[in-house]
């Protein structure tokens, strides 16, 4: 289904970083409007109400994303603080997005009467609330946590987080070969 | 999630998640120090008029700040000081830190190492002083930052001496110094007696640091002792000052440079005094805890 290619690619955007010459060449603000697209498109079709507030929390992710590009071309200058204060906002709306799209995902299987991929689905959701959930919370300790242990701490945080979100993708993944 | 709907899970996750937002900054901020706290120097430099001194002095400031040093009039030299901050050690590789600041040399979480060199700038009015009294010292004065703004400060005690009189008068001294100790040594080619030594400076470090005098490699005087002393104190060849950090992994180096003894002793019946200070003034190896316990030291003696 289109929808979910869309979001699958839009969040591969999101995780992949390649800069070249200083200049992300897999923009993030590019995987937030294909998962605009992604989201807008599913909440036609099946009119779940989850991928309405996807839709609304990828607009905002998008407003944000470019806010740090005006902060990357020092168009705008904030200090370290806010710098925190963004990255975390932008962590917390990610995980709200990405909750609701799985609730629509959940919604739309059930639709379908894909019972097996609708459990899956929910249970993913679970799993993605109370992980990511702890990741951001603990993300939020960074603020004061002494240089030294932060390398170890921040690889660790990261690591869970992308292991999260390539289960996310492999389940796109699989909502998007559903035949309807 | 377990058992909670979507809508009370996200309400929840935003009350911890804004709370601990919240804590984080409030604790950051309460972290944050009114002003840059610039280290003492405390040294002794020698006047040769081919010869330019130079200073180098370190101040810790909020990693924010991104301002820096344009110049320093000192109370005590007729001529405004030119500080550089761009050719410092690591100077050239800091420029990606989220303030923008390539004038950042060591980075913590909340604050910023920073240097800035000196070339000492003294007018005919300074050297003639300096010839004229055999020494001139200066520390207090007003440094002006890159915006504008300026604010008092105090290096402690920078003297400059000329070569003649420091050959008339000081003690030969010796030593070495290092993350957490100190070494200095005078050594006389004849008997002198002590008079008096005053140790006030080294009173706010005396949990932080043992210190050690030596008499002639066999009398030994601890801070305490020293404190209760009365009488003077026969000299025939060697004094020896020892400072040692009482945990040995933490740095002692800012506090020598705060710590200044000063010694006054009789020499074939003349009165003489030593100024006793740490001579390495330049802190190259202070780590974030190190930082972080100068800032408290300063929290709780301002």
């Amino acid at each position: 289904m289109k929808g979910y290619k869309n979001i699958f690619s839009g969040f591969i955007l999101v995780m992949l970083d390649i800069h070249i010459l200083g200049l992300d060449i897999l923009p993030d603000f590019i995987g937030y409007f294909l998962i605009i697209s992604g989201v807008s498109d599913l909440y036609i079709k099946t009119n779940i109400k989850a991928f309405l507030i996807a839709k609304n929390f990828s607009i905002v992710s998008l407003f944000m994303e470019f806010f740090n590009l005006l902060v990357l071309f020092e168009m705008i200058q904030i200090n370290y603080i806010m710098v925190y204060l963004t990255m975390n906002l932008m962590s917390f709306i990610q995980l709200i997005l990405v909750l609701y799209i799985y609730q629509g995902m959940a919604g739309h299987m059930a639709v379908l009467e894909k019972s097996k991929l609708t459990k899956k689905f929910e249970a993913e959701n679970k799993k993605f609330a109370m992980i990511q959930g702890v990741v951001l919370l603990l993300t939020t300790l960074s603020l004061n946590m002494p240089l030294e242990n932060m390398i170890l701490y921040t690889i660790l945080l990261v690591a869970v987080s992308f292991i999260m979100h390539i289960r996310l993708l492999m389940n796109l993944s699989y909502a998007k070969k559903v035949e309807i | 999630m377990i058992n909670l709907s979507y809508k009370k899970y996200v309400i929840i996750m935003a009350i911890v998640f804004l709370l601990l937002v919240t804590i984080n900054i409030i604790y950051a901020s309460y972290q944050e120090i009114p002003e840059p706290l610039f280290i003492a120097i405390n040294d002794q430099y020698y006047y040769e008029e081919a010869k330019n001194e130079s200073l180098i002095i370190s101040y810790f400031t909020n990693k924010r700040d991104t301002r820096r040093l344009s110049s320093i009039k000192f109370e005590d030299l007729s001529e405004p000081q030119f500080v550089n901050q761009s050719n410092g050690m690591n100077g050239l590789f800091f420029n990606n830190q989220p303030t923008d600041n390539p004038y950042n040399d060591q980075i913590g979480r909340y604050y910023t190492l920073k240097r800035g060199y000196i070339n000492l700038n003294m007018s005919q009015v300074d050297t003639k002083k300096i010839l004229e009294k055999g020494e001139i010292s200066f520390g207090k004065g007003m440094v002006t930052f890159n915006d504008g703004t300026t604010q008092d400060i105090d290096l402690g005690r920078c003297v400059i001496v000329s070569v003649n009189h420091k050959n008339n008068k000081s003690l030969k001294m010796g030593g070495n110094g290092g993350y957490n100790h100190y070494n200095a040594n005078f050594r006389t080619e004849m008997p002198i007696t002590i008079q008096s030594i005053d140790i006030n400076g080294f009173e706010p470090h005396k949990d932080a640091i043992d210190m050690t005098l030596t008499i002639d490699n066999n009398t030994k005087y601890t801070y305490s002792d020293l404190k209760k002393l009365k009488d003077p104190i026969d000299v025939n060849k060697k004094i020896e000052l020892e400072y040692l950090t009482k945990d040995p992994d933490s740095s002692g180096n800012w506090r020598f440079n705060m710590i200044t003894i000063d010694m006054t002793y009789i020499r074939d019946g003349k009165t003489y005094k030593e100024f006793i200070h740490y001579p390495f003034g330049n802190i190259m190896d202070l780590d974030e805890e190190s930082i972080e316990n100068y800032v408290k030291f300063w929290r709780s003696h301002k």
